[in-house]
């Protein structure tokens, strides 16, 4: 290459890797942007939640203290049955979870190892089930549990509640087992156990991250359903918390509204602490799925 | 030779034989759902050709009475138009802004962790909770939202968002968008991370520019699980009564009754079950629709490698 | 003719200067301080074992990956901070990383649309890759439905038709059957002194290094142990790592003192086969014999040179002298044909004499 064409080369070079170089620095500045953005977002109401949690009621008492004040979460665990609530949804979701996991761990390992011709037929179908909304179930539901003699009890709701969970958590729990190697199980069927040893002893403890992700979720699922929750159960001392809270408002007393929504945000953060502990396993198990089929 | 037609002595035990065990598993499954999802949804379909109430829940044959009914009925019919245009406007918005997310979400940086976990609080949130806290957020005097909208004069005086028909429908479509991005960001996540690395560095490498990896290689190979992402997104949209419950009592005015709302107004609250279950019964149209889009999906994952 | 020239230009095709590249999540030195010039139309292979860095280096090259430290220069020009595809190098990945919703013919036109090329220019040019690579006629096919060769030349081709300045590749063969590795790998070398264009392929196996490379560049941990033809590597090994990576069955290695003495297999023989003048011999213990391919492989014990050391010697089909499991036969090696390194470091140092 001659001198001049040299020349102009390298100019370009040098102009590509300013471009390049700014455009680095731009994509950066958009991620952190977009990410700020989204936490910010996110987070808004339980945010504001949390900054007037502590704040006084603009109708308090022109003699009260300045500064931050501790009245409404006081109010909330004293006026309101919060703990109540949170007691019922805390042992509604426990129930669930081992109904969910006796229902969903046996028919998960059918689908994940036992090749049927008819396994990715039976998959599909039960996660087609997950996709029937609530509202067409609901009312029929409503007879079914008062004719059990359930009606106003949070047994309604353990019987009801897996509809929503297990399909979730059968996709999720194949997805889980089938990452566990087939020769682990045929190695410990060649050393003497049977299929169903050989998956009690040894696939199952592999899997056990995988299934508390799916209790962590099962759980979520269970404490946030809304619509059997108001059907099935009326009396205040056994509603839980995503029922509960809200009938706070409608008949309550309209000074509560600070405490109640920072009983909201509560139960909230542990919440998405828990899941978001979980998150990449819900997501690698979810690739796995995608890839495979 | 001897023995040689003799049985072996050991069985196969009962636990070995592959087809039992697989039925023996996925039954208690099966019969549980249909038990509580297929013969509910068959009687609610025969509900809504009854004049059973909740105070004479016996049955009794109503012919198409419950439909007249329905058809006849303005709330119905604006309740149903405004259920999907909701629906509809949530799904596209979700669908973007949780594509978005996805990819964001995928890039390395500091705090990652943190942003994930705030990102997840929508949606792992018990749905009638969150409405609560938007409900504060909108309708508290000094809230950042109601000085926002102050600012921009959409809101004027003593009015709070709830309170204006518009405001409050764009209240509603907004809480679910906020609600379940996270959803649809986590399932396009993992339709993401199973495209193999390679191809990302390949195209790098072949030149493509931002925009031509997006609509050259990513979008159509992330096609299905954005598919998968908006039906689900819909199915929770439409299905929820719990935002538009909380959020603004179905008003102001019955403006903001969605269907399932509606469905529990009448079939519960007050007791007509016939013609609650024949309002639900309009839900089903929708879930067919995103039945079939996910078994084309199915369809289409299977046919690849 | 042009490649003539550019093979006598002082400018290389490809020069890395003290390249770093540490991992900050980990810690780990992936390159540490590499230095390698390769020039046009050669076919430089980098080998090592892996984790040695072989694959980090080539991305480096190619832009993929930042390091930390270093500059690249392709063509004379210097191109850290560029990305891609303004280096003007084409690599093929490890897994050919075909775009799996494209057929095949869409994939070797991608990179031309990426540069805006006209259509009519385009056609050409994918025509003209496929000719040469001999796929023409499965163009309308999707990836999924090509069988491993087909794959690998559809990634070859989408490289080629942007008539790069590099070609890297990335074990190309290793996703193949044996058999088929053995057939490409011609097929390899041949389209490339077709091409002419310079190439750097990464390798684990010392075989394939050997019997591609123009000069084989080993790396191990990071660094770059030695750079030179499959001759100069094979006799002339910089230390002991490359003495005992490269050939099957490995340099023998027998300390003595602080020295190591090293001899290659097929040049310990009995002694009966070794001519008189400036050969050094030790006794073998046989422990074992391997009849493959017509040679004989004996495995055993020797001493007297130095520690008693488990060696390996290989006899080719000539060699007749009757041998049995449990003797101790005298075997020897030409002196020229010892080679000696540090014990400590493993560094070639200076011959020693020992008795014969």
């Amino acid at each position: 290459m001659n001198g001049m064409a040299a020349r102009t080369a390298a100019r370009e070079m040098g102009r590509q890797r300013r471009l390049a170089a700014a455009q680095h620095v731009l994509a950066r500045v958009v991620v952190y942007g977009a990410a700020v953005c989204a936490a910010l977002v996110c987070a808004a109401p339980f945010l504001w939640g949390l900054v007037t949690a502590f704040e006084h009621d603009a109708n308090d008492s022109p003699r009260a203290r300045p500064g931050p004040t501790t009245e409404h979460v006081r109010l909330l665990f004293h006026s309101t049955p919060f703990a109540t609530f949170v007691v019922n949804t805390l042992i509604v979701g426990g129930l669930v979870v081992v109904v969910t996991l006796a229902l969903a761990l046996p028919a998960a390992y059918a689908l994940a190892r036992l090749n049927r011709s008819w396994g990715t037929r039976a998959a599909v179908a039960i996660l087609l089930v997950s996709l029937v909304p609530s509202p067409l179930l609901f009312l029929s539901l409503s007879r079914v549990v008062a004719t059990l003699g359930l009606a106003d009890s949070f047994w309604a709701l353990v019987l009801v509640y897996p509809t929503v969970t297990v399909p979730v958590s059968v996709w999720l729990l194949a997805g889980f087992l089938r990452a566990v190697p087939v020769d682990l199980e045929e190695q410990a069927m060649v050393d003497g156990h049977s299929r169903l040893g050989a998956f009690v002893r040894v696939v199952a403890p592999m899997a056990l991250p995988g299934m508390a992700a799916v209790v962590v979720l099962t759980f979520a699922l269970a404490a946030g359903e809304f619509t059997y929750a108001l059907t099935f159960v009326w009396s205040g001392s056994r509603m839980p918390v995503s029922t509960g809270l809200p009938g706070r408002l409608s008949d309550g007393d309209p000074m509560l509204w600070r405490s109640v929504q920072t009983g909201a945000v509560f139960v909230a953060l542990p919440l998405a602490v828990a899941c978001g502990l979980f998150l990449d396993r819900f997501v690698a198990v979810l690739a796995a799925g995608a890839g495979r089929e | 030779m001897p023995g040689a037609g003799r049985r072996t002595g050991h069985k196969t035990r009962l636990a070995d034989r592959e087809g039992f065990l697989a039925w023996a598993f996925l039954l208690p499954s099966i019969v549980y759902l249909t038990a509580l999802v297929v013969a509910p949804f068959g009687l609610t379909v025969a509900f809504a050709f009854s004049r059973s109430t909740s105070e004479a829940p016996s049955y009794r044959f109503a012919g198409l009475r419950n439909f007249r009914q329905v058809f006849g009925d303005h709330v119905f019919w604006r309740s149903l138009l405004d259920t999907l245009a909701l629906t509809g406007i949530a799904v596209v918005l979700v669908v973007a802004f949780g594509t978005v997310l996805a990819n964001l979400l995928l890039v390395d940086f500091r705090y990652r962790r943190t942003v994930r976990v705030l990102v997840l609080l929508p949606w792992t949130t018990p749905v009638a909770l969150s409405a609560i806290s938007w409900r504060w957020l909108l309708g508290s005097a000094g809230s950042p939202v109601d000085r926002l909208l102050r600012e921009t004069s959409l809101l004027h005086g003593g009015e709070t968002p709830l309170g204006r028909t518009s405001l409050a429908a764009a209240s509603v479509v907004a809480v679910h968008v906020w609600r379940l991005t996270p959803l649809a960001a986590v399932i396009v996540m993992a339709g993401l991370t199973a495209v193999p690395r390679g191809v990302w560095d390949a195209a790098r490498l072949d030149g493509a520019g931002f925009w031509r990896r997006v609509f050259g290689v990513t979008i159509p190979l992330t096609l299905p699980v954005t598919a998968v992402a908006a039906v689900f997104t819909a199915a929770m949209t439409f299905a929820d009564m719990a935002v538009v419950r909380v959020l603004t009592g179905g008003g102001p005015g019955d403006s903001t009754q969605v269907l399932p709302a509606l469905a529990y107004l009448r079939g519960v609250e007050r007791g007509d079950i016939g013609n609650g279950a024949a309002i639900a019964l309009f839900l089903f149209p929708l879930f067919l629709a995103g039945v079939i889009v996910m078994l084309r999906v199915v369809r289409r994952m299977e046919a690849r490698p | 003719m042009r490649r003539r020239d550019e093979l006598m230009s002082a400018v290389k095709a490809v020069e890395a200067r003290g390249l770093v590249k540490v991992y900050q999540r980990s810690r780990v030195r992936a390159l540490d301080g590499v230095d390698l010039t390769s020039g046009h139309g050669e076919f430089l292979v980098l080998l090592g074992p892996s984790g040695c860095g072989k694959t980090t280096l080539l991305r480096t090259i190619a832009g993929l990956d930042r390091p930390t430290e270093g500059e690249v220069h392709i063509d004379g020009q210097l191109v850290n901070g560029l990305p891609p595809r303004i280096r003007r190098v084409a690599m093929v990945l490890q897994s050919y990383a075909l775009y799996p919703h494209k057929t095949a013919r869409g994939n070797i036109e991608f990179p031309l649309k990426a540069e805006h090329v006209p259509r009519h220019l385009r056609e050409r040019k994918v025509k003209w890759a496929a000719d040469l690579l001999d796929i023409a006629d499965v163009l309308g096919r999707r990836p999924r439905q090509l069988s491993g060769g087909e794959r690998q030349r559809v990634a070859l081709a989408r490289a080629l038709v942007r008539e790069p300045a590099v070609f890297l590749l990335d074990e190309p063969l290793s996703g193949l059957d044996p058999k088929l590795r053995v057939t490409t790998r011609d097929e390899l070398k041949r389209f490339q002194r077709q091409i002419g264009t310079a190439t750097i392929y990464v390798t684990h196996d010392q075989e394939e290094a050997m019997g591609l490379g123009d000069r084989v560049a080993v790396l191990d941990a990071g660094r770059l142990r030695q750079v030179g033809t499959p001759r100069d590597i094979y006799d002339e090994p910089a230390d002991t790592f490359v003495a005992t990576f490269v050939g099957s069955p490995p340099m023998n290695l027998v300390q003595r003192g602080d020295r190591l003495v090293g001899f290659r297999p097929e040049h310990l023989l009995p002694v009966e086969n070794v001519a008189y003048e400036s050969r050094v011999t030790m006794p073998l213990r046989i422990e074992r014999i391997e009849y493959l391919s017509g040679d004989r492989h004996v495995y055993g014990s020797v001493t007297r040179i130095g520690q008693e050391t488990r060696v390996i010697a290989r006899l080719p089909a000539t060699v007749i002298t009757p041998l049995a499991v449990g003797d101790t036969h005298e075997f020897a090696v030409p002196a020229d044909r010892l080679r000696f390194f540090d014990a400590e470091y493993g560094t070639r140092t200076a011959p020693v004499r020992i008795g014969g």
